[in-house]
């Protein structure tokens, strides 16, 4: 989990200090950094959240914790070095055993759901950090519930916890372990492909199955669309953690970007969204609970945002389709549009939007 | 337990066939005939020289006047060659109906929190081959109704009658519409797949039976879409 945070919750959220205990390099371009628990104050929080950094400039930085909570436990995290990163690069490689840290948290939304069905995780990169602290968990729960974990990278020594995993599936039979590549060498004798294709090969039926998905919004987009074909997928049951660059100003398509504020029920992140997409996409690869059932033809109304006060007279006025469509839903106020029919232009950067589909959307953590 | 053990068939009909919290079986009924209605109210609108895309603005204006313009999927009326193209496939632009000629619409509105989906062929002129390809698409819909009323296949077995009945009519059957769920809005959180991959015998009320030919020189289709009920639902 890399990415900005949710603004208000941090108001609400605690503040920790914490000393650095390890640091430890796990891959060429991954550092498991372990805090010693908060002397001040317990830090409580569920697997599959995450905290944020406070950086000297006051910057945050956003990580998973990737081990369960407990008492006296020390605290985890999974970091990737990013090229120019004002914390992967820069402040990581300076820090040392006992410096202090600062931070705030727990944040997020994803956490451990009880059920009888398969728990299927699934992730890439440090996208593992979240799926541990739930695996963790879900092993020390005890009970007969099958959990299969589905880590995906591109070449061996991006699984930089590999044997660790291969370790606690010989320890426990209803834990599952898939190590997916997608450029695998000749000598791999595992899974080739991406997470998304090994889970649609394994299951032909995703009822009773709960699915957690941690990575790029990309992937969590693309196993959003191979899953959801799958009969019993349910959004609701499909939890999603996804991480971006905390702060990119040209995503890996290559494309430039434009900043998105999105509310939903008071909890604001700054996503990115590419040029030239649509609102609906952005949303969508930031893990926005948004829905979209004819598939972005201005016709079912299920992406219906609220443009906040001072952006709706500098939006593009919507075409007669959506006109037409917004006329004949239920409960339009002032500002509601299409999010399918927003293109993402020069013009919209800084738009800010709530969604307003569903009383129960949240964000993913 | 092996992996391919895991993999659910989908026989099972209890999760298939569920429904959600607003399901109501008179208001699915009256939905449907409020959609039966407009299909023919967009056809009776449909005059050789339009071009396709008038004739799916036209049909939209009218759904939005009925109440009816939120769908789970877009507006079809398709013209002419266009008439070939599977769901969701854009048409090719600018076809304009001629006076001998043929087009279907396929509209699948959500009024309040119920769904509808439907869909017919027209004939306009004289156009024997089209003709029969428009009655073929209804007579065949209503072969595997009758097929599905009468015996206790399931929706695979339907849909494999179907190719046959479809070939000795001398057409193709486009399995890239074979029939789907329906229910409160929306359908999809139960089950999105097809009804020709379930593999037990679906319940009225609760599935849609879709059937689109195509003549075999590729020159037009045919598409007829209801619900499956029994045939005192059918009678006019």
């Amino acid at each position: 989990m890399n990415q900005l945070p949710m603004h208000e919750d941090s108001a609400a959220a605690n503040r920790f200090e914490a000393a650095v205990q390890r640091l430890d390099r796990l891959a060429a371009d991954v550092t498991r950094l372990v805090l010693a628990p908060p002397p001040q104050a317990r830090f409580r929080y569920r697997p599959g959240q995450f905290l944020s950094l406070i950086l000297a400039d006051g910057q945050r930085r956003s990580f998973s914790m990737a081990n369960a909570c407990g008492i006296d436990r020390p605290i985890e995290l999974h970091i990737r070095r990013r090229p120019g990163g004002r914390f992967s690069e820069t402040a990581l490689s300076r820090l040392k055993v006992d410096d202090k840290l600062t931070f705030e948290g727990p944040f997020g939304q994803v956490n451990w759901r009880e059920g009888r069905g398969t728990a299927i995780l699934m992730g890439t990169g440090t996208g593992l950090a979240p799926l541990k602290a739930l695996l963790e968990h879900g092993l020390a729960a005890g009970g007969h519930r099958p959990i299969r974990l589905y880590w995906g990278g591109r070449l061996p020594h991006d699984l930089y916890l590999n044997e660790h995993l291969c370790q606690l599936a010989l320890e426990h039979t209803r834990f599952s372990f898939i190590p997916v590549l997608s450029m695998p060498p000749a000598s791999w004798a595992g899974r080739c492909g991406y997470v998304q294709d090994a889970v649609t090969e394994d299951f032909a039926d995703l009822h009773h199955a709960d699915l957690y998905a941690c990575g790029s919004g990309a992937m969590i987009d693309a196993a959003r669309a191979r899953l959801g074909q799958l009969p019993g997928f349910h959004e609701d049951r499909f939890l999603t953690d996804a991480f971006e660059p905390a702060a990119p100003v040209v995503r890996s398509s290559g494309l430039p970007s434009v900043q998105l504020f999105v509310n939903i029920h008071g909890t604001i992140r700054a996503i990115r969204g590419p040029l030239g997409a649509t609102l609906l996409s952005a949303l969508r690869e930031a893990g926005a609970p948004i829905l979209s059932v004819c598939g972005g033809k201005a016709s079912c109304g299920t992406c219906k945002i609220t443009v906040a006060e001072p952006w709706r007279d500098r939006l593009r006025q919507p075409a007669r389709t959506e006109r037409r469509l917004l006329a004949n839903l239920d409960d339009i106020g002032p500002g509601d549009r299409l999010a399918c029919q927003i293109p993402l232009t020069q013009e919209t950067d800084g738009l800010a939007i709530s969604l307003v589909c569903h009383a129960t959307a949240k964000w993913p953590a | 337990m092996s992996e391919l053990a895991m993999k659910t068939d989908l026989a099972v009909t209890t999760d298939l066939e569920a429904v959600g919290a607003a399901f109501n079986e008179e208001q699915m009924l009256f939905v449907r005939k409020r959609t039966r209605d407009a299909i023919h109210e967009i056809a009776s609108r449909v005059k050789p020289g339009m071009v396709e895309e008038d004739a799916v603005e036209m049909a939209k204006d009218l759904l939005a006047g009925l109440g009816m313009l939120k769908g789970w999927h877009d507006v079809y009326v398709r013209f002419g060659t266009n008439t070939l193209k599977t769901f969701g496939a854009a048409s090719d632009p600018g076809v304009i109906l001629g006076e001998n000629d043929m087009f279907f619409i396929d509209i699948g509105p959500v009024w309040k929190d119920w769904e509808g989906d439907g869909g017919d062929t027209f004939v306009v002129g004289q156009q024997s081959e089209m003709q029969r390809c428009a009655t073929s698409a209804r007579k065949l819909f209503h072969i595997v109704r009758r097929k599905w009323a009468t015996s206790g296949v399931s929706g695979k077995a339907l849909y494999d009658f179907a190719i046959v009945e479809a070939r000795k009519m001398g057409w193709e059957l486009n399995m890239d519409l074979s029939g789907h769920r329906i229910s409160d809005f929306p359908h999809e959180a139960i089950y999105k797949g097809p009804l020709a991959e379930v593999e037990f015998k679906p319940k009225p009320l609760l599935w849609v039976l879709e059937i689109h030919i195509r003549d075999p020189q590729n020159r037009f289709g045919a598409f007829y879409e209801d619900m499956l009920l029994a045939d005192s639902y059918f009678q006019a």
